[in-house]
């Protein structure tokens, strides 16, 4: 349960500590152990914020930012959520045991995988590595407080020197849990299963062939922010990959993957209490793609040239069921959206001085998106929107960022960039989409302009032999924010609705982010880090703070490695949310602390190991509501979490 | 079934030919397409075949879009036709008989009496059923004459509210008389999405006496308001157009339906200073 990542978080830079075998980055899923769900992963990085509607599916956010403002690119593929609510992120399909990586890029590096304003949340899958025969893993653990069952599995073997497979597996299946007043918080159960194989066959030494199948599957999940749960989300995803490296030619190195992924997503009412109308909610998500990248390396360049195609259709309805036994109603939510996107995407690394680098990117997008279903384009007739052709859109960026050592000692990164978003499938089409949060059924405006950010980024950092300190800003300048704004001339339509909101292009939106970190290593044994985030940001046209912007938190963890024994003790204080997005249903949340622990302690066997490990989280029982959570569901309160595993 | 002829008052329209032989397409674009037909009658001297023409496979209560057309042996030119709806109802073994308003049948000819709107009152029941008489004059002399012995069918919801309505009927305060009205969708029938729909409005004039039928008189200075409304749901729509005078007896709207399901048009209907519904009364009501 150990997790440790470094302080740098802002960068890509993988600053790593050496605490015996526990080799980690702040990217790198922690040395085998898979306990943590991607949402605790994400939830205690520095680097990346969450939105929580429940206990699982958290929404990445990266410095305010969300949905159709950052990407999500799951091992090279786009993947788009089937759930008109955000209730799975792409994120939410995925599990520890079968990542390799899961990176939050910024700036320069994020355009390569999509054009967003925020930054893209970057997963990056294991594949055999050759570097044993054979290797497996297994883990079980179980959790006081939502007397709930954690697995996972996996086996790596290298059929050959060329030919190596992976498979992992994992199963989780948690009752709701409680507060931190001990309290049941009800509908945050959620049970899922994964299950991921992955290939690779070297063709020669510098060229290999690898496929990536997975199935993911959630049942039973508990949303209690919102009005429905979910009984299924399925998510088949698959991928093959082709990479050579060339040492004489043109190029360096050649990558190309093609791509196909589906998700099914299935909301369920029955099990709430006091539903006055029960309605199914499918959605379905189906991407396919190709992407191909060439790199090219000079003396002071390195020069990245990727070209990339996805095609996304997405599919909701949503089926009422008369409560007196009439006629049921029907409708569409998300009338066969589909996307066809091609991009290109220049990125140069220019080594000005030797200490002076400059990066920049450009990225162009096209795009064209159709609302093709002939139900949903009479839809939005009712909305005096007559759609009968698909809309084409272009965006992109341009950015550009210095690197500069100053000294040995101090380095420091200053970038601008400016990125023009085309609007999301919801912003466009979406048609009532209920928002548990603000209350408001949000409908599309198919006519949006692109949503345009210019941002100033800089940091410093100063760094000895054991110890660095640092800061990090970062400035946004919004044009045409696409945000929902009331309209009086529309009816709501989900019962208990308080009105409808259409998005719109507003003008001038800002946010901006700080963050310091420290962090030292006092000894072989012992290291401290700590961090510190604020963000703030408003838009001008509804008179509201932005939503999303972390409020003052510090995040304190010290590793102490006594004898074989690793522990961790983690301190994270908020002051909550003071400065809440009311207008978008943010809600002021009280400050609180955190304080968790974790202990891992080897069992050396024959060719074996044996890891018993044992975590407290909210060791003080503390109730406290995330400041970024959905309607004010609190957290869990404390939690005994005890696990075996064994690493063959 | 042969009844005893009636005297009757202004209920029969009168309305003369379209002398002009050279029109072939009786059916002007805009107007339905009549792709059904419901009957098909000779006349009583066995010479002429009638066909009953209308836009959906049955005849219903409501608005009907309907025409008459002759098949076979073409009637001489420059006549007039005749149309009488009669509900015949058996009580208590006495037969009352009443009719019901139409609109339209203005394009008429020798071979077809064009297209025209009938608004049935009420289904056939049990004790009562409905007949068409169709009457070609010539000089005023009857040419030939059909009776159409037909079915309409009654509109069945599922949900049961005396307010839900295919045909709005109600009294008009101070008189015996009976504000009228039923609705009718261009496209054939309210669908998801923008809606134009018809409004036809009568005022239903009681019979003056034994052996008269009632007469219905269009009625063409209404205010209508009409709000799209969803009864289960709690919701209505937006950009909706309230109905507006386009021709005699009728009046023009559009209703945006954003789901499937019960919908209902919430009335307030007034004339002048006088106000005949509101929308707390009863309510053109649907399911699809």
């Amino acid at each position: 349960m150990l997790i440790s990542y470094n302080v740098v978080s802002q960068d890509k830079q993988m600053t790593t500590y050496h605490l015996q075998e526990v080799t980690i980055n702040q990217d790198t899923i922690p040395s085998e152990n898979y306990l943590l769900t991607v949402d605790d992963y994400m939830n205690q990085r520095n680097d990346l914020q969450v939105v929580k509607r429940g206990g699982f599916a958290f929404e990445p956010i990266i410095e305010g930012f969300t949905d159709g403002q950052i990407a999500v690119s799951i091992d090279g593929m786009r993947v788009f959520g089937a759930c008109t609510d955000k209730m799975d992120p792409a994120t939410s399909y995925l599990e520890p045991v079968n990542l390799k990586k899961l990176s939050v890029l910024k700036e320069n590096e994020s355009q390569m995988y999509g054009t967003a304003l925020g930054g893209t949340l970057m997963a990056e899958m294991k594949y055999p590595d050759f570097k044993k025969p054979l290797e497996v893993g297994i883990q079980t653990a179980y959790s006081s407080n939502s007397n709930g069952f954690d697995g996972n599995v996996y086996v790596e073997k290298s059929i050959s020197k060329k030919w190596g497979i992976r498979y992992s597996g994992a199963y989780r299946k948690h009752d709701s849990y409680s507060d931190g007043n001990n309290e049941l918080v009800k509908y945050t159960q959620y049970e899922k299963m994964n299950h991921t194989f992955t290939s690779t066959y070297k063709l020669s030494a510098d060229e290999k062939i690898s496929a990536l199948i997975m199935y993911d599957q959630g049942m039973d999940i508990g949303y209690p922010a919102l009005n429905m749960d979910v009984s299924s989300a399925k998510a088949s995803m698959a991928n093959i990959a082709y990479s050579k490296h060339y040492h004489n030619g043109f190029f360096n190195h050649l990558e190309a993957k093609v791509y196909y992924n589906s998700i099914k997503h299935v909301m369920d009412d029955t099990k709430r209490e006091n539903v006055a109308m029960h309605m199914d909610m499918p959605g379905e998500s189906t991407t396919f793609g190709a992407w191909a990248l060439v790199r090219k390396e000079t003396k002071n360049h390195r020069i990245s040239l990727k070209g990339d195609f996805y095609n996304n259709h997405l599919f909701a309805d949503m089926t009422m069921y008369s409560p007196s036994g009439g006629i049921n109603m029907y409708m569409l939510t998300w009338g066969d959206i589909n996307r066809n996107s091609f991009a290109l995407n220049l990125q140069d690394e220019w080594k000005l001085d030797p200490r002076l680098t400059l990066l920049t990117t450009a990225r162009l997008e096209t795009a064209s998106t159709d609302l093709q279903n002939e139900v949903a384009r009479k839809q939005f007739e009712t909305l005096n929107y007559f759609i009968d052709g698909p809309r084409s859109d272009l965006s992109g960026s341009f950015s550009a960022l210095f690197k500069y050592e100053l000294t040995s000692a101090i380095e420091s990164k200053f970038g601008f960039s400016y990125t023009s978003r085309m609007p999301s499938a919801s912003e466009l089409y979406g048609f009532y989409l209920f928002n548990a949060n603000d209350r408001f059924d949000y409908v599309g405006t198919p006519d949006l302009n692109n949503e345009k950010a210019s941002s100033i980024d800089f940091s410093l950092r100063y760094h000895r032999e054991n110890w660095q300190v640092g800061f990090r800003g970062k400035a946004s300048f919004i044009d045409d924010y696409i945000v929902g704004v009331v309209d009086e001339d529309y009816d709501p339509m989900t019962i208990g609705a308080l009105g409808v909101k259409r998005f719109q292009n507003v003008a001038t939106a800002t946010t901006s982010h700080m963050d310091f970190f420290a962090g030292v290593t006092l000894s072989n044994q012992l290291e401290y880090n700590f961090n510190l985030v604020y963000e703030n940001g408003y838009i001008d046209a509804i008179h509201s703070p932005m939503p999303y912007q972390k409020p003052l938190t510090i995040k304190n963890r010290i590793n102490y490695q006594l004898y074989k024994l690793t522990s961790s003790l983690y301190y994270e204080y908020s002051v909550g949310m003071q400065s809440p997005s009311e207008a978008l249903g943010e809600q002021k949340t009280d400050p609180y602390h955190l304080i968790n622990i974790d202990l891992s302690y080897p069992v050396e066997l024959k060719n074996t190991r044996l890891f018993l490990e044992l975590g407290v989280h909210n060791v003080l029982n503390s109730y406290y509501v995330d400041p970024f959570a959905w309607n004010g569901i609190p957290n869990s309160g404390r939690n005994i979490k005890t696990s075996i595993r064994f690493v063959i | 079934m042969k009844n005893v002829f009636l005297v009757l008052f202004l209920s029969i329209i009168l309305f003369s030919c379209n002398d002009n032989d050279d029109q072939s397409n009786i059916i002007p674009e805009e107007e339905p397409i009549l792709e059904y037909t419901i009957a098909s009658e000779k006349d009583e001297a066995n010479l002429y075949t009638l066909n009953l023409l209308s836009s959906k496979s049955n005849l219903h209560e409501g608005v009907n879009n309907v025409a008459f057309v002759t098949e076979g042996d073409t009637l001489p030119a420059g006549g007039e036709w005749k149309i009488l709806p009669k509900m015949h109802m058996q009580m208590e073994g006495v037969t009352h008989v009443h009719s019901t308003p139409f609109l339209g049948f203005e394009d008429a000819d020798h071979k077809s009496t064009g297209i025209g709107q009938v608004l049935f009152v009420m289904p056939t029941v049990e004790m009562g059923a409905w007949t068409l008489e169709v009457t070609y004059l010539l000089n005023d002399e009857i040419f030939a004459n059909w009776m159409f012995e037909i079915q309409v069918d009654a509109i069945k919801f599922l949900a049961e509210d005396p307010a839900f309505k295919t045909v709005v009927m109600v009294g008009i305060e101070g008189t015996e008389d009976r504000l009228i009205m039923g609705y009718n969708f261009p496209s054939g029938s309210p669908e998801m999405g923008s809606n134009e729909y018809e409004v036809l409005a009568f005022r239903r004039k009681p019979s003056m006496g034994h052996g008269h039928l009632e007469t219905y008189e269009p009625l063409n200075a209404l205010t209508i308001k009409s709000t799209p409304h969803m009864p289960s749901m709690g919701h209505g729509s937006s950009n909706n157009t309230d109905p507006k005078y386009v021709s005699e007896g009728k009046y023009m709207g559009t209703a945006n339906f954003t789901m499937t399901g019960d919908w209902q048009l919430l009335l307030n209907v007034s004339e002048g200073e006088q106000i005949y519904l509101t929308e707390e009364g009863q309510s053109f009501y649907f399911e699809f």
